[in-house]
């Protein structure tokens, strides 16, 4: 009997101090979108912030179509501490609906106005408080193939007209001039439509016509979409309007890389598999590169996007944790191991200088091009970022009637500014960094 | 002359053509049928091809047999896509839910059926209605009860959703199974002293097979297949069913062909195998059904 009280106090013991000990450890849950890199960048994530604070546990959750479930739990008042959305014009009505928490005093208190680009925080803005944080960097560039470039003679174009005039030899050649189409993803459209507005109106312009100081119906986009049209209709695109609808992205990037068709106006996400389709992994001979997509000045624009957000839930019970691990998260020592390990596309922090020594010099190159272009004003708008939800749909939409020749670059760009001038009326603009 | 031809073609010639035009018919229906399988079976020798090739040689010969074989997408399918665990998950959602809803369904469409509670008719008009709602409409709520419950991220919590929104369909076919079936038979066991349960379970039930074997497919085809409702209520990745396992092999705008196809063969293999093994009684299934009705 002696013997059993004697267990018996010791492990009543143990369990007080496990118990204990476990109720010390605070955890702080976050879905990530699930995917082929999505375990490398999860391991980096948990494992290093895991690794700090033995206070704090952050359980990653890899999720297959994130959002659906994240809004749905959100909504129904529960989900992870950190709400991840798929991009700054989803935070707003999160934010308006009270789902999200505000996150000044957290960005205040941790620093995040000196880790962050100015103008990246001003993207998680909801009627003057910060809701969210950008996250996932990306631009559009115009990938080429390089060894069939040398092959022919030709030289990457700076300028538009330069890209006019070798789109021609390219198809005097009998070589497909963009590799481009949009079976996979219809908003592909709106990649190129926001592209050659920026390029050719100017970003400027276009910044004027998302704050409402000059009609999209403006000179300066009609000559930008009269310009995409002029490409489309002579099968530039892929092979002309029909072959477009029917192109994949695997299609695309096979005659890109097979030689086949010369160009491509992709993102910068494509750095993640563009490899599969060059060299000894497709079986050729082939090496890609990247130039700035040409304008018509031909100074070196960027649209700049953002491929997600970051949150805290309003009915997170952890707020104050949930702030730490995304001060961890979005540190430029964290966010430089995601795009070196797992080709993540990093947020718009600063970055330390020797942040992608260990990279493919390609993709460290366009980051620091497109870090130097949002320094020097050179940086334009991608739709999906800027753009409200109803004009963005309306731009890929309808933007295939004027390649179907069924109405009108000026009726295409005249519905988009009805459009745009009710939506900006209710106020359902997302944020547009000043310049 | 001509006439005479003409009897003769008529008396001597007719018969011949008319086995030519039979053979000729002949040819035609199976050319159609060729074509038809064809038709069905091309999709599927396709995703074959494509499950053995690289990406690269995806996207430029998409539909043709493959130049080099890559067996080893299968293997990388298998581990990257973690079919070990989310296959095995989505086998006891689809038992689970079957069994529950044969159960539960076959009972409520005999109730409906023969005993015609007071109301029955109204309360298959609210099936009808209630089963044309999107899901969307209802979603948030459903959570916010199965929070409560604490229903959530639990296997037996998918389940119940499952069974409910597969109810009104298992009870409408049933029951317009059941409603046909000669209540001459029920009456005799009743004569011969057997209970309500009874002349449900040993006459009903044998007379329905087809009917059930009908629900038990389409059901579990249904939540083999279902994807939105699990990751609405699994955040648990050790409880994510098949369907989840394909986005391992996607990223934002890329999606691997190679591994994607290897996983459909992959996740289509087990309900082949299953039918093929389990055809004979499906059909004898349905022929028992056409003799005793």
């Amino acid at each position: 009997m002696k013997q059993f009280k004697i267990l018996f106090s010791i492990a009543m013991l143990f369990l007080a101090i496990s118990s204990a000990g476990a109720q010390d450890v605070t955890t702080v849950t976050m879905w990530y979108p699930d995917g082929s890199s999505a375990e490398c960048r999860a391991d980096i994530i948990a494992e290093g912030f895991n690794a700090i604070d033995p206070a704090v546990h952050l359980d990653i959750v890899l999720q297959a179509n994130t959002w659906d479930a994240t809004r749905v739990a959100v909504v129904g008042g529960g989900g992870p501490d950190i709400v991840r959305t798929p991009g700054p014009s989803f935070v707003y009505e999160m934010a308006s609906s009270g789902l999200i928490l505000p996150l000044d005093s957290f960005a205040d208190e941790m620093g995040w106005r000196d880790t962050f680009f100015p103008w990246a925080l001003d993207l998680g803005l909801v009627d003057g408080e910060l809701y969210s944080l950008s996250d996932e960097l990306e631009t559009l560039i115009m990938y080429y193939n390089k060894t069939l470039f040398a092959a022919n003679g030709w030289t990457p174009p700076e300028t538009m007209d330069e890209l006019i005039a070798l789109a021609e030899e390219i198809e005097a050649a009998g070589v497909t001039v963009f590799s481009h189409g949009n079976a996979d993803w219809r908003p592909t459209n709106e990649w190129f439509v926001g592209e050659f507005m920026t390029q050719i109106a100017g970003p400027h312009n276009v910044y004027k016509a998302l704050t409402g100081q000059i009609p999209w119906t403006d000179e300066s986009m009609v000559e930008a979409m009269e310009t995409l049209d002029m490409m489309m209709e002579r099968g530039w695109f892929g092979g002309g309007v029909d072959f477009y609808v029917t192109n994949t992205f695997d299609t695309n990037l096979a005659a890109l890389g097979s030689g086949e068709a010369a160009m491509n106006i992709e993102g910068t996400w494509r750095f993640g598999n563009i490899n599969d389709f060059f060299g000894e992994a497709a079986d050729n001979d082939n090496e890609w590169d990247w130039v700035s997509v040409p304008s018509k000045t031909g100074e070196d624009l960027f649209t700049i996007g953002m491929g997600n957000t970051s949150s805290i839930n309003a009915s997170s019970a952890h707020p104050q944790e949930a702030a730490q691990v995304l001060t961890y998260y979005f540190s430029p020592e964290v966010q430089a191991e995601l795009l070196a390990a797992c080709g993540k596309g990093p947020a718009p922090v600063h970055l330390a200088e020797d942040a992608m020594t260990d990279i493919d010099p390609r993709i460290a190159r366009a980051y620091a091009d497109l870090s130097a272009a949002n320094a020097d004003d050179r940086y334009g708008y991608t739709t999906w970022t800027f753009w409200p939800p109803r004009s963005d749909v309306y731009i890929y939409e309808e933007i295939e009637r004027v390649w179907y020749d069924e109405i009108t670059v000026m009726e295409y760009l005249e519905g988009l500014d009805e459009l745009f001038a009710e939506e900006l009326a209710a106020g359902d603009i997302p944020p547009i960094p000043a310049r | 002359m001509s006439a005479v031809g003409k009897i003769s073609l008529r008396g001597g010639l007719l018969p011949r053509r008319g086995a030519r035009e039979r053979s000729r018919l002949l040819v035609f229906n199976h050319a159609v049928l060729i074509l038809l399988t064809a038709f069905a079976v091309m999709p599927l020798l396709v995703l074959a091809f494509n499950s053995v090739k690289t990406n690269a040689e995806i996207g430029l010969n998409p539909l043709g047999p493959p130049t080099q074989v890559i067996a080893e997408n299968y293997a990388s399918a298998w581990e990257r896509g973690d079919f070990a665990t989310t296959m095995g998950n989505s086998v006891v959602y689809v038992v689970a839910t079957i069994a529950a809803e044969l159960v539960l369904g076959g009972l409520a469409a005999y109730a409906l059926a023969r005993r015609k509670p007071p109301g029955s008719d109204m309360l298959m008009l609210y099936f009808l209605v209630a089963s044309t709602v999107p899901v969307w409409m209802y979603i948030v709520p459903l959570f916010v009860q199965f929070r409560a419950w604490g229903l959530l991220n639990t296997m037996h919590g998918l389940v119940i959703v499952y069974v409910a929104m597969n109810a009104p369909l298992t009870i409408f076919l049933l029951r317009s199974y059941m409603i046909d079936l000669p209540g001459e038979l029920e009456d005799a066991a009743r004569v011969d002293g057997a209970n309500e349960f009874q002349v449900f379970t040993r006459i009903v039930l044998p007379l329905s097979k087809p009917g059930f074997l009908t629900v038990g497919l389409v059901v579990g085809l249904g939540v083999w297949n279902e994807f939105f409702l699990a990751l609405t209520f699994i955040h648990d990745p050790s409880m994510f069913p098949i369907t989840t396992s394909f986005y391992k092999f996607t990223d934002r705008f890329s999606r691997d062909w190679a591994l994607t196809s290897a996983g459909a063969i992959i996740v289509i293999f087990p309900i082949v195998a299953l039918f093929l093994a389990l055809q004979r009684q499906f059909i004898e299934g349905l022929a028992e059904g056409g003799v005793k009705t």
